[in-house]
């Protein structure tokens, strides 16, 4: 009779392990390269006809950026685009560099990396693309502290990536001109009926898109002011933004059509208080709870 | 008694120096008792010895164990014994390969593993253009890598997009940058143009 050898086995269990290991380690993600710059980032720099001293500052800046924690990618998109449009190293990395300090500020940067992605794309010229940039750093600045207070009067941020792109929403809607006013009067609605960051961002930036469709900014606040009123969620807002949008593609006018909803929002109250709770009301409500938590 | 034996034992175990030996076998011999048993367990002795020595199969233990008699244990010993009772894995090499497979192919699965996608249908009517692409927040803005697809005179592309909000226009002949009159909100794109948003969601 044979009986496997102990040795043996452990032998080969410690091989298998072994081999398994260098498979995982030499997996690394498509593109990465151990300089941080992706292959395409470098191979655009060598592409250029930039001087050699410029492609060394460029792929410098490139570096440096990746760094401070701006996905690759995007420091790709930008490299590659600005040497595209001959935007030149100095413009290049002019923009880069806008991005790296907003980044240093802790500040989320995804919006203003696609500003200057789309102003390459678009080929605006790069003093536009630069003062659109800070432009918006400024109102992303102005932004943080809105954010950054209602999470500490214990609104719910699930993460950090909710977080940035509430800030991002709120820098947007002063960009719009929203007052600020309105932005914190929707804050203290949140806060007041314990919602989350989640219908804080999308209360914020219903405003804005109503803005955007012609409504007045004081009619968009009010609007969103009586849905948080009535205990909309996220979803209820998305109605809400799509009939009022509905309307004025069937011709009404932006005014009209804000009415219109203010008006419908005032009967849904009446009936509540007349017909006690309302089937409509209280899914509503129901849904305001969901959406708070975070579904 | 007790002390005849270990005469016995120590004859029979050996190693000893040759004059204690022959003492011990003296002492043996002249008590027929001490004698015959030792005559007997010598005989035992050299049975087992030409018998060979076996190796006993691997699940011995098990198998003999398996045969006496069950006494169950009551239910509460038996579920501490089962919570908290320790265990001893015996392992061979297909096993050890069968989960070192499993663990590489969770790894896999778990790091390769993306966020669901919903399919976003956009068109564009545009009967005279010769080209339309859209460019948006999910290819970042990139003007040449989703063209669109024409069919009587609409321009159409199917774009897998996970949950969020993207901004996109249209670029039609490569030079035109066109808002979607159809999309469901805008936004200002910073430089005096309003971008197309479309929203995600699962």
């Amino acid at each position: 009779m044979r009986y496997p050898d102990p040795n043996h086995r452990s032998k080969a269990i410690i091989i298998i392990t072994l081999f398994a290991a260098v498979l995982f380690g030499s997996a690394g993600p498509a593109g990465a390269v151990d300089d941080d710059l992706t292959k395409g980032t470098r191979s655009a720099i060598e592409r250029s006809a930039l001087p050699p001293a410029e492609k060394d500052l460029l792929a410098a800046h490139a570096r440096q950026a990746v760094r401070s924690g701006i996905p690759a990618a995007d420091v790709e998109a930008v490299v590659a685009r600005g040497l595209e449009r001959n935007v030149g190293s100095a413009g290049i990395t002019g923009l880069l560099d806008l991005a790296v300090q907003a980044k240093n500020e802790s500040m989320p940067v995804k919006a203003l990396m696609s500003r200057i992605e789309q102003g390459l794309a678009k080929q605006v010229p790069q003093e536009r693309i630069a003062a659109a940039v800070k432009r918006l750093v400024g109102h992303l600045a102005a932004a943080r502290p809105v954010v950054d207070d209602l999470v500490s009067k214990g609104v719910s941020a699930r993460n950090v990536a909710v977080k940035d792109t509430a800030v991002e929403t709120v820098a947007r809607a002063y960009e719009r001109s929203i007052p600020a006013d309105a932005v914190s009067d929707t804050a203290g609605r949140i806060i007041e009926r314990k919602g989350s960051l989640v219908l804080f961002d999308r209360a914020v930036g219903a405003i804005t898109d109503l803005v955007e469709f012609g409504v007045p900014a004081d009619s968009a606040a009010g609007l969103v002011k009586q849905g948080l009123a009535r205990g909309y969620s996220e979803k209820d807002f998305d109605r809400m933004q799509q009939q009022i949008t509905d309307s004025i593609r069937r011709g009404k006018s932006p005014e009209d059509a804000a009415k219109a909803q203010h008006d419908d929002l005032g009967r849904d109250r009446r009936d509540d208080r007349r017909g006690g709770a309302r089937d409509g009301g209280s899914e509503r409500r129901g849904d305001s709870v969901r959406g708070g938590r975070g579904k | 008694m007790k002390n005849d034996l270990t005469i016995i034992h120590r004859l029979l175990d050996g190693n000893l120096p040759d004059g204690e030996r022959e003492r011990l076998l003296r002492q043996v011999q002249a008590d027929p008792v001490l004698s015959r048993e030792y005559q007997a367990m010598n005989e035992a002795l050299g049975t087992l010895g030409r018998a060979g020595r076996k190796e006993p199969p691997a699940d011995f233990t098990r198998s003999v164990m398996a045969r006496l008699p069950r006494k169950r244990a009551p239910f509460f010993a038996r579920a501490k014994e089962f919570l908290f009772g320790s265990r001893v894995l015996r392992w061979n090499l297909a096993s050890a390969a069968a989960v070192l497979l499993f663990a590489i192919v969770a790894a896999v699965m778990v790091t390769s593993r993306r966020p669901d996608t919903v399919i976003v249908r956009l068109d564009l009517q545009a009967p005279n253009a010769r080209q339309v692409a859209v460019a948006g927040d999910f290819n970042k803005w990139s003007t040449g890598t989703h063209v669109m697809t024409r069919k009587n005179g609409t321009w159409t592309i199917e774009l897998p997009l996970q949950p969020g909000v993207y901004a996109y226009m249209f670029i039609v002949d490569s030079e035109q940058w066109i808002t979607d009159p159809r999309a469901e909100a805008y936004r200002d794109d910073g430089f005096g143009n309003r971008n197309a948003v479309v929203r995600v969601k699962i």
